[in-house]
């Protein structure tokens, strides 16, 4: 998967309609709230990662996500 | 000793029922998964390999299998899927499968139990399933497993009135640890469930505590029980 369809993914999950980059602030995204978490738990989850809720009270930007997301992201 | 039947024994409050049952009953443990029960026949118990996505199966297998080893005098349905995904994260296939295990599948098991070929009616005949705290509270992201759920509590009353003499009732259990919840360990973490010890007033329960109920149920101390869904949570719900 290339970091643009992760991002991509990630944005279907929160259904949010901002274009997000490694440098967006998770708490600058409107759809970013619990169920937008429990959203992206799902997402990521379906990608094989497993992320706790501990997990995301840690995370400040999507680039958080990319790092969790590690070598599932190619290029 | 009677025929009980364990549907989803493989695990969890199945498991703990299917080897609960076994010290009183001849209990045969249905399963998708032949290699885990293996394990139960060490215990005496009937192994028996079953997908129960297989709808149109249920019947005729359950025929034979009474034709086989002699009517049932109960059946204690214990399979179940879970899901936890918001709305917008939800897929079509998957949401097709929880309701075919949860809500549609119980329907076809009693529907076979049913049959005079399949039940004892001198045994006290029985049908229990194992529902959840999802049908009654509603919470975000468990929308679609909480509506099975709801799904098979409303079947629970209409079959107790539609196939009386058969008793028939529900578990509803807690919070437990079991490898269904585990699988969702990111989300039942541990902070969760040090939220449910100290939340819940007799704190975290056991399969175990599940099963005994469920013991009791099937038994002739609860002959005049039936359409009833009965939480087991420690008090969790109050």
């Amino acid at each position: 998967m290339s970091l643009e369809e992760f991002l991509e993914g990630i944005a279907e999950a929160l259904d949010t309609e901002n274009e997000l980059t490694p440098e967006t602030e998770l708490e600058r995204i409107d759809e970013y709230d619990s169920i937008g978490v429990l959203s992206l738990m799902s997402y990521l989850d379906e990608m094989g990662i497993k992320a706790t809720p501990a997990d995301f009270e840690k995370f400040r930007t999507v680039a958080d996500l990319v790092a969790l997301a590690g070598e599932k992201i190619d290029g | 000793m009677a025929n009980i039947l364990v549907v989803g024994a493989s695990s969890g409050i199945g498991r703990a029922t299917a080897v609960r049952l076994a010290s009183e009953h001849r209990v045969f443990a249905m399963a998708r998964r032949a290699d885990r029960l293996g394990e139960l026949e060490a215990e005496g118990i009937v192994p028996v390999p079953f997908d129960v996505r297989d709808l149109e199966a249920i019947v005729p297998t359950l025929k034979t299998l009474a034709k086989e080893h002699g009517p049932f005098a109960s059946l204690v349905y214990c399979a179940g899927v879970q899901s936890i995904k918001p709305i917008r994260m939800l897929k079509v296939d998957e949401t097709e499968e929880l309701y075919r295990v949860n809500a549609v599948a119980p329907l076809f098991f009693a529907k076979a139990f049913a049959s005079r070929s399949v039940h004892d009616p001198d045994t006290l005949p029985s049908l229990t399933f194992v529902s959840s705290i999802a049908a009654q509270r509603a919470e975000k992201g468990i929308v679609a497993y909480g509506a099975t759920k709801a799904a098979l509590d409303q079947t629970v009353r209409g079959l107790a009135k539609e196939l009386a003499p058969i008793r028939v009732n529900a578990v509803v259990p807690g919070f437990l640890r079991t490898e269904m919840t585990e699988r969702f360990a990111h989300v039942y973490d541990e902070a969760f469930i040090e939220r449910i010890r100290s939340e819940y007033p007799l704190g975290l329960g056991e399969v175990e505590d599940v099963a005994e109920l469920i013991a009791f149920l099937i038994g002739p101390k609860a002959r005049y029980l039936t359409g009833e869904v009965i939480r087991i949570d420690g008090g969790g719900a109050l």
